[in-house]
C-alpha cells in the first residue's frame, strides 16, 4: 500500500536526518517507534507531503506522491506533533471548514461527517466554542477528528498521546484501533506501551535509519530467553555496565534494576526475565549505541 | 546582572536580519536626505538645515522601533518562552527595564548612524555649500527631537507589545503615532488654529502640542529667521517647543510607568470555556463513515475558496486591530476633510463640500495609508496560518494552491473595499451634515478604482517577497522595502512610468469637464498594473509554500495559458503605453529635457539680436475637436518690419512640445531650410522687407494633447473643457529665449554662460510698437460655445458645429487664450461696461459675487487710475485638474477662473464677499499688465503683480474699510519671511525682483505697498499709478526706475529714504516694548514705555545684515482689550520719531490701555512680533 525506497533528508546545516529509509507498509496500525530526535517527525512530515525528501522515492497505491502529492493529500488524514487553530474560530466552523478543503462537497454528508466525528470525539457539547479555548486532550480529540474527514486512507499520527492523562489516552487508542482497521494508519510515538497496544507492525527509527522492521509479536518472541534481570545496588551499575550488555535499569521502590541482554545466564543473581517490547526498543537502541561504540546510559 | 542581560538584548538585536536592514535604511535615508537637498540660502550644514533633516529623519521614529520591537518584544511570547523566563529568578524590574531599555538604545543607535550618515554626506557636496563643521549642531538635533522621539516611540511600542503581544497592535501605535503626527502638522498651518500673525491667536500652542515629533513648534520659532541665524543659531527650548518636549517626554514616561505597574509575571489564559450547559439529549448517535470526495471539479474550487475567504475575512474583521484602525481612520478623514473645506483655497472662503472636491481632499492620504495598511495586512494574511501553526493541517489537504493564494488577495481585496467605503461613507456623512445634497456616488467608484487598485497591486506584490522571508519579521522589512520602491526607482534614470511600480497619472475629477484629465490613459495603466499583479501572482502560487516545501509547483496547463495571457495583456497595454509616450510623443526625463534646451541655447543665441518683422495682425480660424483632445489653428499673420534697416531672411519658431504639427509658408519669399527637429522654418524674401513695409506669413498649426502626456494645465482639450493659450502656439519670430535654462547651476554643467538679467537702472526707457489686431473664427461642437479676446461679431451652427466670430477693435498685446465648454452666459451692465459671466450651467452660485467684484473694481480704478478701454469684460470659468494650475489669468478685456478655486465656492460666513479678492486681482492686470506693460527686465513684477495685489487690497478695503486688508497683509508676509531663506541667491530688493521671487512680488510687494500708502497717503499713491498709466502707457515699456522717479516727485524729501527703504533695499526692524508705567493725570492717563527699535539692512549680494541706527516715524497703539486686527477696540494711535535703538517715550491717552502695541498695522517688518506687544494693566504703578 505504502512504499517507501532509500527515503534521505539532508537539512542544509548538514544534519542527516534520514538516512536511506525503506519500509513497506500495508493496511493496519503501523508503529513507528524511536527516541526523540531520531527523524520520525521528518518522516511524518515527509509523508505528509508537507516537505520533500533529498532523495528518495514514496509509493501510495503505486503512484508516486513525491511528483504528484496531490493524489495522496486526497486521502490524506494528517495529525502532526503540534498545531494550532484560527482564534475565535469554532470547532464545528473549523472541521467544516477543513472538510471542505478536503473535498467533502456535499452539505449534508458534510454535515453528518462532521457531527459524527464531534460526537466520536466526545467534543459535540462544545462544537460551538473556539478551539483555542480547549484544553491539551480536547484539542488533540479536535486533531483527530480533523484527521479523520473526508475519506483518509492513509492516516498519519505524530506523537499524539504526549502530554494526554491515560483516560484520554485509552479513548483515543480506541478511536484509532477502530478506525485503523482497512486503511494504514501510521503511529509515531516514543512512548513503547502505545505501539504495543495497537499495532500489528513495527518500525524502529534510530538517528534516522530503520534499526528493526516486523510484528511487535514476533519481535518480542525473538528475544525470549535473552533477557535477564538483577536488582543490584546504585554504585554497582558502572562495574555491570562494563562488563555485560546493560540494555536498561529501572528504578523499583528505590533500588535500581538492570535488564542485560544475552544468550545464557551471565551471572548468579541473574534471573531470566519474560521479553516485553520494551526490551525490544532498548536492546535495538543499546546496539546502534555500541556500534558507534559510544554513548553510556 | 542588569549589565548582563542587557548585554544579551544588544546581542539578540544584532543578530536580527530587521535590524540591519533598518539600519541600512537609516544610512540610506540620511545620505539621500543631504545629497537631495536643495540649494537654499543658507548652508547645508547650517544648524537649520541640520534641524530640519534631522525632524524628517525623525518622522520615521516610530517605524525603526516599531520594526526593532516587533521582532524583539514578542520573541518570548511568539517562542513561547514566556514561563521559562517568568519563573528565573530575573524580577520585572530587570524584566521590564532591559527589555524596554534595549529596545531604546538600538533605536537610538539607528537614529544615530542617520545621523553619522547626514554629516558623512557631505563628502559629495560642492564646498561652497558647506559652513564651519559644528558637531554640536548635530548634537542638539539629537538630544532635543531624536532622544525623547525615541523614548517616547519605544514607551508606546513597549507598552502595546508587554499588554497586547500580538504585532497587529504595534502597527496600531505606528498609525496612531502617524496621525497625531499628521494632524499636529496640519492644524498647525492651518487658519482654523492659528492666524498668519502670530499675534492674533492665543491658541497655537494647542496644535505644536499635538505634534508627537516637535518640528511644529519648532519651526514656528525659526520660520523667520535669517540667513545668519538660520546658520548658527540653535532654537531656544523654550516657549511651545519646550512644552511640546516636556508634554510628550512625560506622555512617554507615564506609558512606562503604567506597563510597569500593570505588568505581571502571570501568564493570564482565558478560562476554557468548560460548557456550562450539557445538551441534555444528543441528537441520535451519528456513526463516523468515511465520505468519497472529490477534488477535481470546479465545485471543490469554488467552495474551497469561499470557505477559505470567509475564514481570513473573518479572522481580520473579528480582530479588534482592524476595527480600531478603521475607526481611527474615519475620524481622521473626517477631521482633516472638515478642516480643508472650511480652509479653502487661500484659507478665506470655503470650499462647497462637493463630491469632486472631496475626491481630491482625501485621495493622497487615502492612498499613501492604504498602501501602508494594506502592505501590512497582506503580510498578516501571508503569515497566518504559519503563525497559530495551523498551516500543517490546511497545507496537507488536497486544496490548491491557486485557492489558497486567491482567497488571500480576494480577502485583502475586501479588506481594501472595506477601508475605502468606510473613508467614502463617512464622506458622505461629511457632505450631508454640511447640507450639502448633490452627492455624486459614481465619484466615489472612481477612488475605489483609482485608490483600490494600487493597494491591491502592492498587496500582490507583498505576498510574492513574502515568499523569500524566513521568517515574519523579515517579511514586514521586506513589505516596507517595497513601500518605498517607487521613491527609490526614481532615483535611478528609470523614470518612465512603466518602470515606476504601481504609477498612475491624477485623478482630480473636474465637476465642469465631468471627467478626470488622465481617464483614457489611467484606464491604460491600471490594465497593465493588473496584468503585471496577475503574472506576479501565478509566481506567488508557482512559488506558494505549503508545509516545507522548497519545491516550485509545477504549472498546470490552464496556469501556463493564463500566463500567457497576463503576459500578452501586460506587453500590450505596456506596449501601447509605451507607443503613447515614446512614439507618438517624446519622453524626456529631466536631464535630457535640459540637455535639450542647452543644445537650443548654444545653436540658436547667435541669432537673438537678427532683425525680424513684428506681427500686427493675427487672423486665424480654430477648429476644436474635443473628442480627440484636437484643435488645428490655420491662418495668416500681417508682419511689418518697425526697424530702421530691411529684413532679408525670415526665422520661424515653433514651441517644442508633443503631438504638433505645422506647415508655415511666406508668399512673398522661399522656404530655406525645414528643420522639424528643432522646430525652426528659415525663409528668404524674395525682395527684402522694407522698413514699415508689411508682409504674410501663412501657417497651419495641429495639436494633440494626449491624456498619455503629462497635464499642462494651461493648455488641454477635454470632452467637457478646453482652455489653451493659443499665442505660445503659433509661430514665433527669432530666437526664443524663452527655452533658456534659468538654473545656473544647470547652465554651468552644461557650459553655457550665466544669465544676464538687466537691471532697470541700466536699461534706458524703451518703445515698442508691438500690439496687434486679433481676429478668429472658432468652430466647437454645437453644444459648446468658445470664448476669447475681442468682440463677438457673430454666432452661427453649421453641420452640428458652433462657430464664433471675434474681433478686437483696437491692438492688444499678444496675449489670446481660448476657452470652450457648455457654458451658460449671464450679462450685466456696469459703467456701460458689459460684463458677461461664461459659467458651468450649474455653477451660477457666485454670480453676484463676482459682479459685485467687477463693480467695486471697476468703479476704484476708472476713478483713481483711468478709463477702461474695452466696451466689455468677461470673466470665464474654465476647469480644474490639477493643484499646480493657476487660479486665475488676465487677458486683454477679460480673465479666466478656475472652477472650486475662483468659481463655485462657499459664500463666507463673514458676509464678506472673499471671492471678490482673486477676481479683483485679475481685473487689476488690466491695467497693470496691459494698459501698463513693461519692460520685462528685472522688476518688472513690481509693475504688474505688485500693483495688482496693491489694487486688489485697496478696493478690498474700500468695500469693507480700512484695515480690512490687514490679514491679506499678514498672509503675504508669513510667505515672503518662510519663504525668503530657500533661494541661495541673495534677495533682490522690490525695485530688481527677478522672476524666480514670488515671495518677494507677491509676498513682500503686498506689504510694501500698503505701507507706502500709510507714509504718503493713498492720494499721493493713485496720483503716481495715474501718471504712469498716461506717461508709459503703451507703446511706453517702463521699469522700475520710472515708477520710482515718480514716486519720488509726489513725496516729500522727508518721505525719500523711507521709499528707498521699501523699493530699493530689504530693511528689517526688531521692536521690543518693556517696562510700561502708566499714571492718572487730569483725568487721562500718563503712559510711558521703553522701546527698543533696532534696524538692520541686507548688505548687497550677500546674506548678510547690517545694523543701521533708526531714524524713522514709528505707530504705536492702545487697545481697549487684547488688539483685534482689524483695530476694532484700538484706543489710540500716534506717531513717534525713533532715533535710537533704544528710548523712553511718553504719551497720554483718554482711555486706560489693557494692551499697548508698536507698528500695529505692520508698516515694517518685524521677524519677532511676541515682544511688539505689551500688556497695560499690570503695568499700573508709580
Amino acid at each position: 500500500m505504502l512504499t517507501i525506497r532509500n527515503l534521505s533528508q539532508t537539512y542544509p546545516n548538514g544534519v542527516q536526518a534520514l538516512k536511506s529509509v525503506t519500509l513497506d507498509i500495508e493496511p493496519g496500525m503501523f508503529g513507528l517507534l524511536g527516541p526523540n530526535g531520531a527523524g520520525k517527525s521528518t518522516l511524518m512530515r515527509t509523508l505528509a507531503t508537507l516537505q520533500e525528501p533529498t532523495h528518495g522515492q514514496i509509493l501510495f497505491d503505486n503512484k508516486d506522491i513525491l511528483q504528484n502529492p496531490n493524489v495522496l493529500r486526497q486521502c490524506l488524514g494528517y495529525l502532526p506533533q503540534e498545531f494550532g487553530v484560527y482564534p475565535k474560530i469554532s470547532a464545528y466552523n473549523l472541521l467544516d471548514h477543513l472538510a471542505v478543503l478536503k473535498g467533502v462537497l456535499h452539505k449534508k454528508e458534510r454535515k453528518e461527517q462532521v457531527e459524527a466525528l464531534l460526537q466520536q470525539t466526545n467534543l459535540y457539547q462544545v462544537r460551538n466554542k473556539s478551539v483555542n479555548t480547549f484544553s491539551g486532550g480536547m484539542r488533540q480529540r479536535f486533531g483527530i477528528a480533523q484527521a479523520l474527514l473526508g475519506n483518509p486512507q492513509l492516516i498519519i499520527v505524530d506523537e499524539p498521546t504526549a502530554g494526554l492523562d491515560p483516560e484520554e489516552r485509552n479513548r483515543f487508542h480506541n478511536l484509532l484501533s477502530e478506525i485503523g482497521e482497512n486503511i494504514v494508519v501510521i503511529l509515531s510515538t516514543h512512548i513503547v506501551e502505545d505501539v504495543r497496544q495497537l499495532c500489528s507492525k513495527m518500525a524502529i527509527l534510530i538517528a534516522g535509519e530503520i534499526k528493526l522492521y516486523g510484528s511487535p509479536n514476533k519481535l518480542v518472541e525473538a528475544l525470549n530467553g535473552n533477557i535477564w534481570h538483577k536488582m543490584i545496588s546504585k554504585e554497582q551499575l558502572p562495574h555491570y555496565q562494563q562488563s555485560m550488555q546493560v540494555i536498561s535499569t529501572r528504578l523499583i521502590s528505590g533500588k535500581t534494576q538492570i535488564a542485560v541482554l544475552a544468550d545464557y545466564q551471565p551471572e548468579l543473581g541473574f534471573e531470566p526475565a519474560e521479553a516485553d517490547l520494551e526490551d525490544v526498543y532498548f536492546a535495538t537502541l543499546y546496539q546502534h549505541q555500541h556500534e558507534k561504540g559510544g554513548v553510556h546510559v | 546582572m542588569f549589565n548582563k542581560m542587557l548585554a544579551f538584548e544588544i546581542n539578540y538585536y544584532v543578530r536580527q536580519p530587521v535590524f540591519w536592514i533598518v539600519m541600512a535604511l537609516a544610512i540610506l535615508n540620511g545620505t539621500v536626505l543631504v545629497s537631495n537637498a536643495g540649494e537654499k540660502a543658507y548652508f547645508i550644514n547650517s544648524t537649520y538645515a541640520i534641524l530640519h533633516g534631522t525632524s524628517i529623519l525623525t518622522t520615521a521614529t516610530i517605524l525603526v522601533v516599531g520594526f526593532l520591537g516587533a521582532s524583539a518584544l514578542l520573541r518570548d511570547h511568539q517562542y513561547k518562552m514566556e514561563s521559562l523566563i517568568f519563573c528565573t529568578p530575573v524580577d520585572k524590574f530587570q524584566y521590564l527595564t532591559t527589555r524596554f531599555t534595549g529596545l531604546f538604545l538600538m533605536a537610538l543607535l539607528v537614529h544615530f548612524v542617520a545621523i553619522v550618515a547626514m554629516i558623512g554626506a557631505l563628502y559629495g557636496i560642492e564646498p561652497e555649500r558647506i559652513g564651519p563643521f559644528h558637531l554640536e549642531y548635530y548634537a542638539y538635533g539629537f538630544l532635543v527631537l531624536m532622544v525623547p522621539n525615541t523614548l517616547l516611540c519605544s514607551a508606546a511600542i513597549f507598552s502595546a507589545a508587554v499588554f497586547t503581544k500580538k504585532t497587529v497592535y504595534l502597527y496600531i501605535v505606528i498609525l496612531l503615532v502617524y496621525i497625531c503626527y499628521f494632524f499636529g502638522s496640519l492644524l498647525g498651518n492651518s487658519p482654523l488654529m492659528a492666524a498668519y500673525n502670530p499675534l492674533l491667536e492665543q491658541g497655537s500652542g494647542l496644535a505644536t502640542l499635538l505634534d508627537p515629533y516637535g518640528p511644529m513648534a519648532l519651526f514656528q520659532q525659526t520660520a523667520y529667521w535669517s540667513v545668519d541665524q538660520k546658520n548658527t543659531m540653535l532654537p531656544s527650548l523654550s516657549g511651545n517647543f519646550l512644552y511640546n518636549r516636556l508634554f510628550w517626554l512625560t506622555i512617554a514616561l507615564s506609558l512606562f510607568a503604567v506597563t510597569y505597574r500593570f505588568f505581571s509575571f502571570k501568564i493570564f489564559q482565558k478560562a476554557s470555556d468548560k460548557p456550562k450547559k450539557q445538551e441534555k439529549t444528543l441528537k441520535k448517535p451519528l456513526r463516523y463513515v468515511r465520505i468519497p470526495v472529490k477534488t477535481n471539479s470546479l465545485k471543490f474550487h469554488f467552495l474551497s475558496l469561499f470557505s477559505r475567504i470567509k475564514i481570513e475575512y473573518l479572522t481580520v474583521l473579528k480582530g479588534l486591530p482592524f476595527l480600531i484602525i478603521l475607526i481611527a481612520i474615519m475620524l481622521f478623514n473626517v477631521l482633516t476633510l472638515f478642516e480643508r473645506i472650511h480652509r479653502g483655497s487661500m484659507g478665506t472662503e470655503a470650499f462647497y463640500p462637493s463630491t469632486e472636491l472631496i475626491l481630491e481632499l482625501f485621495q493622497s492620504d487615502l492612498l499613501n495609508l492604504g498602501m501602508l495598511i494594506s502592505v501590512f495586512f497582506t503580510v498578516e494574511l501571508y503569515w497566518n496560518e504559519r503563525a497559530v501553526k495551523i498551516s500543517f493541517l490546511t497545507d496537507a489537504t488536497p486544496v490548491s494552491s491557486v485557492t489558497l493564494y486567491l482567497s488571500k488577495l480576494l480577502a485583502l481585496a475586501m479588506i481594501c473595499l472595506t477601508l475605502i467605503a468606510s473613508i467614502c461613507l463617512t464622506s458622505i456623512a461629511l457632505q450631508l451634515s454640511q447640507g450639502y445634497y448633490a452627492i455624486k456616488p459614481h465619484l466615489y467608484l472612481i477612488a475605489l478604482q483609482n485608490i483600490g487598485l494600487p493597494l491591491l497591486l502592492f498587496g500582490g506584490l507583498t505576498f510574492f517577497i513574502q515568499r523569500f522571508a524566513p521568517n515574519k519579521a523579515v517579511g514586514i522589512a521586506l513589505g516596507a522595502i517595497l513601500l518605498l520602491l517607487p521613491r527609490l526607482i526614481s532615483y535611478t534614470p528609470f523614470t518612465h512610468p512603466l518602470t515606476l511600480i504601481g504609477y498612475q497619472p491624477d485623478f482630480i475629477f473636474s465637476a465642469m469637464a465631468n471627467t478626470i484629465y488622465h481617464a483614457e490613459a489611467s484606464n491604460w495603466y491600471h490594465m497593465y498594473w493588473g496584468a503585471f499583479l496577475g503574472l506576479t501572482g501565478i509566481l506567488t502560487i508557482r512559488f506558494w509554500k505549503r508545509g516545507n516545501l522548497q519545491k516550485a509547483e509545477v504549472l498546470s496547463p490552464k496556469s501556463k495559458m493564463l500566463l500567457c495571457l497576463f503576459g500578452g495583456l501586460f506587453l500590450l497595454s505596456g506596449g501601447y503605453i509605451f507607443y503613447q509616450t515614446n512614439g507618438l510623443s517624446k519622453f524626456t526625463g529631466k536631464e535630457q529635457a535640459l540637455n535639450e534646451k542647452a543644445e537650443y541655447e548654444k545653436k540658436y543665441s547667435q541669432f537673438a539680436d537678427l532683425l525680424q518683422p513684428t506681427i500686427t495682425q493675427v487672423n486665424v480660424a480654430i477648429d476644436i475637436y474635443p473628442e480627440e483632445h484636437r484643435y488645428q489653428a490655420k491662418g495668416h499673420y500681417l508682419v511689418e518690419n518697425k526697424h530702421d534697416k530691411p529684413i532679408e531672411k525670415l526665422m520661424i519658431s515653433l514651441p517644442h512640445i508633443n503631438r504638433i504639427r505645422h506647415t508655415v509658408s511666406l508668399p512673398a519669399g522661399k522656404l530655406l531650410e525645414e528643420n522639424l527637429a528643432d522646430q525652426i522654418y528659415w525663409f528668404q524674401l524674395h525682395t527684402p522687407l522694407k522698413p514699415h513695409e508689411t508682409t504674410r506669413l501663412e501657417f497651419e498649426v495641429t495639436i494633440t494633447r494626449s491624456p498619455f502626456d503629462r497635464l499642462d494645465g494651461e493648455h488641454y482639450i477635454t470632452q467637457g473643457g478646453t482652455f489653451f493659450e493659443l499665442e505660445d502656439y503659433l509661430p514665433f519670430f527669432g530666437y526664443l529665449s524663452d527655452h533658456e535654462i534659468q538654473n545656473e547651476k544647470e547652465r554651468e554643467k552644461r557650459g553655457l554662460a550665466p544669465l544676464v538679467k538687466t537691471n532697470p537702472e541700466n536699461s534706458p526707457s524703451r518703445q515698442s510698437e508691438d500690439g496687434l489686431y486679433f481676429e478668429a473664427l472658432i468652430s466647437t461642437p454645437e453644444n459648446q460655445t468658445a470664448v476669447t479676446v475681442g468682440d463677438l461679431l457673430s454666432e452661427t451652427v453649421k453641420k452640428g458645429r458652433r462657430y464664433v466670430h471675434y474681433k478686437t477693435d483696437r491692438k492688444i498685446a499678444r496675449q489670446f487664450a481660448i476657452a470652450a465648454a457648455d457654458y451658460a452666459l449671464a450679462r450685466y451692465q456696469h459703467q456701460g461696461i458689459d460684463l458677461l459671466i461664461y459659467h458651468h450651467p450649474d455653477h451660477h452660485g457666485d454670480n453676484e459675487r463676482i459682479v459685485d467684484a467687477l463693480r467695486h473694481g471697476f468703479d476704484y480704478c476708472q476713478e483713481q487710475f483711468g478709463p477702461y478701454p474695452f466696451k466689455t469684460y468677461k470673466v470665464v470659468e474654465v476647469p480644474y485638474f490639477s493643484s499646480r494650475q493657476s487660479h486665475g489669468s488676465a487677458y486683454p478685456g477679460m480673465h479666466f477662473a478656475v472652477e472650486n478655486r475662483m468659481f463655485h465656492m462657499k459664500a463666507s460666513s463673514s458676509g464678506r464677499n472673499e471671492l471678490a479678492k482673486g477676481h479683483l486681482h485679475e481685473l487689476s492686470h488690466q491695467y497693470w499688465g496691459y494698459c501698463l506693460e513693461p519692460n520685462y527686465i528685472r522688476g518688472s513684477k513690481l509693475l504688474t503683480e505688485v500693483l495688482a495685489q496693491y489694487s486688489e487690497n485697496a478696493i478690498y478695503e474700500k468695500m469693507y474699510g480700512t484695515y480690512s486688508g490687514n490679514d491679506e497683509v499678514d498672509f503675504a508676509l508669513d510667505i515672503y519671511l518662510r519663504s525668503r531663506t530657500n533661494n541661495q541667491l541673495s534677495e533682490s530688493p522690490l525695485y530688481q525682483v527677478t522672476g524666480s521671487e514670488p515671495y518677494v512680488y507677491y509676498g513682500k510687494g503686498l506689504y510694501t505697498m500698503m505701507a507706502l500708502r500709510n507714509f504718503i497717503g493713498e492720494d499721493k499713491v493713485n496720483t503716481v499709478l495715474k501718471n504712469m498709466l498716461e506717461k508709459f502707457g503703451y507703446p511706453h515699456k517702463p521699469t522700475s526706475i520710472d515708477f520710482l522717479n515718480e514716486l519720488y516727485q509726489v513725496a516729500d524729501t522727508s518721505q525719500i529714504p523711507i521709499i528707498d527703504d521699501l523699493f530699493k533695499r530689504v530693511v528689517f526692524h526688531d521692536f521690543k516694548l518693556s517696562k510700561v508705567a502708566i499714571k492718572p493725570k487730569n483725568g487721562q492717563f500718563e503712559v510711558t514705555l521703553d522701546v527698543q527699535a533696532v534696524k538692520t539692512v541686507l548688505k548687497n549680494n550677500s546674506h548678510q545684515e547690517l545694523k543701521e541706527t533708526i531714524n524713522e516715524w514709528i505707530e504705536i497703539a492702545c487697545y481697549s482689550d487684547y488688539p483685534q486686527r482689524e483695530n476694532q477696540n484700538m484706543t489710540f494711535i500716534q506717531k513717534f520719531h525713533l532715533q535710537q535703538d533704544f528710548c523712553q517715550i511718553q504719551f497720554m491717552t483718554s482711555e486706560k490701555p489693557a494692551y499697548i502695541m508698536i507698528d500695529p498695522n505692520r508698516y515694517r517688518i518685524d521677524r519677532n512680533l511676541e515682544d511688539n506687544l505689551i500688556e497695560g494693566i499690570g503695568g499700573l504703578r508709580e
